[in-house]
């Protein structure tokens, strides 16, 4: 199929072509099931864009919010801005002060474990299939907190499903809840070898979770570079960089 | 301008509609500076946070030109009203999403156009994450190309002519290529396909 048919297609999804092209276009497609199938494959595609779409347009509109944001706070005049100057050194040598006196000493992997673990807040809506009610279910008891009952229900879903990621990530996550950490290590390594595109960088930030639970801080050191580096705009990308720099200390 | 400073709506719609990137962005610092404040007075009566209000302003935003570049806002439409209903019906229903018992149906202006839109923060967090990574994968070329022709629905001669392209054909074959790669990836993740039949 040439880049002007492909046009075509997407110029009559757009409803632009004029009313003897349509026809005409109807009539192909009624007679041209290869034209049909392409013809489903660019809705979605075109669904996809508008996501793409979004995501772009919703950063201009963050900009443009950020910026009249701005223009209506109050700018301090120059004689209080000196105040201002003295009033931030004087806090912040008392504040490092404070630091200095009670700083916390360096804490152990375990430790560190216990300040930054928390299983991961999934979302399982449910779809009419078996393998979704099966997810749901088992979601609502992962979200109880259930980690030994919800692991088979995980299983079974990714029996049904096994390109199911979400599945999987709970699945690893239960695992690691249950001490069963070569599993869950199992589980997120299948999601970052994949990269994938939903979960690769919580895969990643559970597997150097449970190397730290496993006392492995170098190894859960590479994980968490590997994460920064990957994801730049990630969900843990704060709470990883806080935990390379509590390791290095 | 009139002299009491409203822009007329006629004039916010065509800029919506088929305006460049200067002045679509000029309109919608326009309608937040007359919209931004009543949202955030309806949010927080309802229930939400300074930061909810800005996210559905901003998501309102977002669909109001998106409904005005496919055509779907009509002229007479009062932008500003319109604008200020779309916050409030995706205030509704993030509080349904939340499970939240606050009855403000009798505020809301029934809006079935925006049952169709899936709204960006909607989305869960890794979704929008994964949308904007494929977004980086693209390269800048593919991004221009691919989001003026669908999303802003510029004609492929203007998109030759912002992309110095030396025909129409040009663009056409560009934009294959592109959508090319886009099924690709999109092929090795059913994950963000799941969520484009939601």
């Amino acid at each position: 199929m040439t880049s002007n048919d492909q046009h075509t297609i997407d110029e009559y999804l757009l409803n632009r072509l004029d009313a003897t092209e349509r026809q005409s276009f109807e009539q192909s497609l009624a007679n041209d099931e290869t034209l049909r199938k392409e013809l489903e494959e660019h809705q979605q595609l075109i669904a996809a864009m508008g996501l793409i779409g979004d995501v772009q347009m919703k950063e201009r509109v963050k900009r443009i919010h950020q910026a009249e944001l701005g223009r209506g706070a109050k700018q301090p005049n120059q004689a209080n801005l000196w105040k201002w100057v003295v009033a931030v050194i004087i806090l912040s040598v008392a504040s490092l002060g404070i630091w200095l006196m009670v700083r916390p000493k360096a804490q152990t992997p375990p430790q560190l474990y216990a300040s930054y673990y928390k299983p991961y807040d999934l979302n399982f809506g449910s779809r009419n299939t078996d393998a979704s009610q099966i997810l749901a279910e088992a979601g609502n008891l992962y979200k109880a907190g259930k980690f030994a009952e919800a692991l088979p229900l995980f299983e079974q879903t990714l029996s049904i499903a096994p390109s199911d990621s979400k599945a999987r990530l709970a699945m690893g996550i239960c695992q690691l809840e249950l001490k069963q950490y070569d599993q869950a290590l199992t589980q997120f390594s299948a999601l970052i070898e994949a990269k994938d595109p939903l979960f690769g960088e919580q895969a990643l930030w559970y597997s150097a979770m449970t190397k730290l639970q496993q006392g492995s801080t170098t190894e859960a050191k590479t994980l968490l570079v590997k994460m920064l580096t990957d994801y730049q705009t990630g969900v843990f990308y704060k709470d990883a960089t806080q935990l390379l720099s509590d390791l290095s200390n | 301008m009139n002299k009491t400073g409203k822009v007329p709506d006629e004039l916010i719609l065509k800029r919506l509609q088929s305006g460049g990137s200067l002045e679509v962005d000029e309109t919608l610092a326009h309608l937040h500076r007359q919209v931004f404040g009543m949202t955030l007075k309806f949010v927080n009566k309802f229930k939400g946070s300074d930061a909810d209000a800005e996210d559905v302003f901003q998501d309102a935003m977002v669909a109001l030109y998106k409904m005005a570049r496919q055509g779907k806002l009509v002229a007479g439409t009062n932008i500003e009203a319109y604008l200020f209903a779309i916050c409030k019906n995706l205030w509704f229903k993030q509080l349904r999403k939340r499970h939240e018992t606050v009855d403000i149906s009798s505020e809301l202006v029934k809006m079935p156009e925006l049952d169709n839109l899936p709204l960006h923060s909607m989305l869960e967090h890794e979704q929008q994450n994964a949308f904007a990574r494929l977004l980086q994968r693209f390269g800048e070329d593919c991004q221009r190309v691919l989001v003026s022709y669908y999303y802003d629905r510029l004609r492929m001669s203007k998109i030759a002519e912002m992309m110095g392209y030396s025909n129409e054909q040009v663009a056409k074959n560009k934009k294959a290529d592109c959508m090319k790669r886009l099924k690709a990836y999109l092929a090795e993740a059913p994950g963000l396909l799941e969520v484009l039949k939601f």
